[in-house]
């Protein structure tokens, strides 16, 4: 007995695990169940498998939301603002760690308490910004923003990793003669990669996620990034959770794809910077 | 005496010599010296170089909006012509009961969301820090709500606790249960709650995450000696992985409390605050104030600086209580 109770514990304790992770994924499952439902079927059985599959709900949201256009949108905005962002801030946060003078722990405080600013406090000041520099309805104009509103972040998590990088290797590369900015590229950088990819990947969601920056700066038809178009397809369908559905997974899914590549360095690196920091 | 003559010439060439070598080495170091100031002031301009581009990012679309919102905060701005009217504002905020409610709200947000999603977030880390097939699947599993966006998952909480065909009201009817049916976003009892809920579903992942690598920075002969001294798993939590795991808690605590006090999506798809003001925090407070009927952005930004010294005060309490606990190892 005592023999057979040691080898099935670990494996109802899995089974319990699993169960949750099942329970907890619900909610998400639920999306793709329900956007593959008809109308009725979603309405008699709104928990299980859909009875009949149907595609014609993808269809609606696909042309609703402009969705190829507004993918472009979001994929772009994305894409520049995170590669950007991790130049300009793995560069602010490395010369912030090793000069360590009151100058740049003044900065770094000062980039720190971006943290905790409310963003409805500079909601309307900031859009009186955007109207003053004619940003309004502009890629770059709503890039620029991320690229603020990221930075402390970014940063905060980013320069506890710098911390932990051995300073050696920078003194042995300026001995034989490598410049600042060569040492931060080929040297300093490659040893972040970790870090950067976490700071990378974390914006990536935050920015395809985000809603109410587009929504305020982005108001054109063409300009309009899938969150947003969401919320207007929502509020078009209201109470018509088919194609609502259809909608969520439309967005929903291209994130669970880049989660199930870039997973591995999420877990492992989101944290390098947070526990040190 | 000639001889003589040439020996002082000599020697006043060779002293002129030195001087003149004295000279040349004098300015040559001050050459030397000015041409290190050119060096470090071009070397801490390099540095600079580095900061430059973000600090320019962040000064103009946030560090200058914050300052001004507090100039609008002292004003009657109704976002299109203002005039300065001191502290009004911030008086007319004491008597308004709609905005006690969004601040104890508020509180209640931050205060049970940050200790059910840390208590839930270290227990799913424990747990998933031992060697186990598949762990990293489960783990990945666990964080997969977090990189959606609160709006959608608000929307699609929104259809699961509806009430006529919601997911959760169907399940409870099929089970029998049918006097546990409730509009649960509808009634103001249990609206919170429900925000409660589904914020911490999402982000528990996230607290999990972090606790697990504090997890795995404790070196493990620790909990080998301290098995060895016949330490039980209960005190074994309690005196090493409890007290290591301190810089792990001041993360997550300052993390989830900074981030429920902000609390803005998940209301704003779920409840949009109502009904009434019952599930109203002070961020979905500001908003309403602002895009509201009235438009009074004055007042509203005067409330944000409200928020935001709160927020201030909470984290440095915090920060300060949190880090006595830590310990270096």
């Amino acid at each position: 007995m005592g023999i057979r109770k040691r080898k099935v514990g670990p494996y109802v304790f899995q089974a319990i695990l699993w169960i949750l992770a099942v329970v907890h994924l619900y909610p998400i499952v639920l999306v793709m169940l329900s956007a593959l439902k008809t109308k009725a079927d979603l309405a008699a059985n709104p928990f299980g498998l859909p009875t009949k599959i149907t595609f014609e709900h993808f269809a609606t949201a696909f042309q609703t939301m402009h969705y190829f256009k507004s993918v472009f949108n979001s994929l772009l905005i994305t894409s520049v603002s995170v590669f950007v962002l991790v130049f300009i801030a793995s560069a602010a946060a490395y010369a912030i760690i090793r000069r360590n003078n009151g100058f740049y722990n003044a900065l770094y405080l000062l980039f720190l308490a971006g943290m905790i600013v409310p963003f409805q406090m500079t909601m309307i000041p900031l859009y009186k910004v955007m109207v003053k520099f004619e940003f309004i309805n502009t890629y770059y104009g709503i890039i620029f923003v991320y690229l603020g509103l990221t930075a402390s972040f970014s940063i905060f998590v980013l320069s506890g990793f710098v911390r932990g990088v051995p300073k050696e290797l920078e003194e042995a590369a300026k001995i034989d003669g490598c410049g600042l900015y060569r040492t931060f590229f080929s040297i300093v950088m490659p040893l972040m990669r970790s870090a950067i990819v976490t700071v990378a990947i974390l914006n990536t969601f935050h920015i395809w996620n985000d809603f109410l920056m587009p929504m305020l700066f982005l108001p054109k038809q063409e300009m309009k990034t899938l969150t947003v178009q969401l919320f207007s397809f929502v509020g078009q369908y209201f109470n018509d959770w088919s194609p609502i559905f259809s909608g969520i997974f439309l967005i929903v899914y291209p994130l669970v794809i880049i989660y199930a590549f870039a997973q591995r360095f999420i877990i492992k690196g989101i944290t390098a910077g947070a526990v040190k920091g | 005496l000639q001889l003589v003559r040439i020996k002082v010439e000599i020697k006043y060439a060779s002293e002129g010599v030195r001087w003149m070598h004295k000279a040349m080495e004098w300015s040559w170091t001050e050459v030397k010296s000015f041409h290190r100031v050119i060096a470090r002031v071009l070397t801490e301009f390099k540095w600079l170089l580095f900061v430059i581009p973000a600090l320019l990012f962040y000064l103009v679309f946030l560090v200058y909006p914050s300052v001004s919102a507090t100039f609008y905060s002292l004003t009657d701005w109704d976002g299109i012509t203002y005039s300065y009217i001191g502290l009004e504002n911030y008086k007319e905020m004491m008597d308004d009961t709609n905005i006690k409610t969004a601040f104890v709200n508020t509180l209640i947000y931050a205060f049970s969301i940050t200790i059910i999603q840390n208590t839930l977030g270290l227990l799913l880390a424990l747990v998933l820090d031992r060697k186990m097939r598949m762990v990293s699947v489960m783990r990945t599993l666990f964080f997969m709500p977090v990189i959606f966006s609160s709006l959608v998952i608000g929307y699609v909480w929104g259809y699961m606790l509806e009430p006529n065909i919601g997911v959760v009201n169907h399940i409870l009817g099929a089970l029998n249960l049918d006097f546990l049916k409730q509009d649960w976003l509808g009634n103001p009892k249990y609206g919170i709650a429900m925000i409660i809920l589904v914020t911490v579903w999402q982000f528990m992942g996230y607290s999990m995450v972090i606790f697990l690598a504090g997890l795995q920075g404790i070196p493990k002969d620790m909990y080998e000696s301290a098995s060895i001294e016949g330490a039980g798993s209960f005190a074994r939590f309690k005196y090493i992985t409890f007290p290591l795991l301190a810089s792990s808690f001041t993360v997550n605590i300052l993390l989830t409390t900074i981030g429920c006090l902000k609390l803005f999506d998940q209301i704003y798809a779920m409840t949009k605050g109502g009904p009434g003001y019952s599930t109203q925090s002070v961020a979905t407070m500001i908003y309403t104030i602002g895009f509201g009927s009235g438009g009074q952005w004055g007042y509203g930004t005067a409330i944000s600086i409200v928020l935001f010294v709160f927020i201030l005060i909470f984290t440095s309490i915090q920060v300060t209580l949190l880090r006595r606990r830590e310990v270096e190892y």
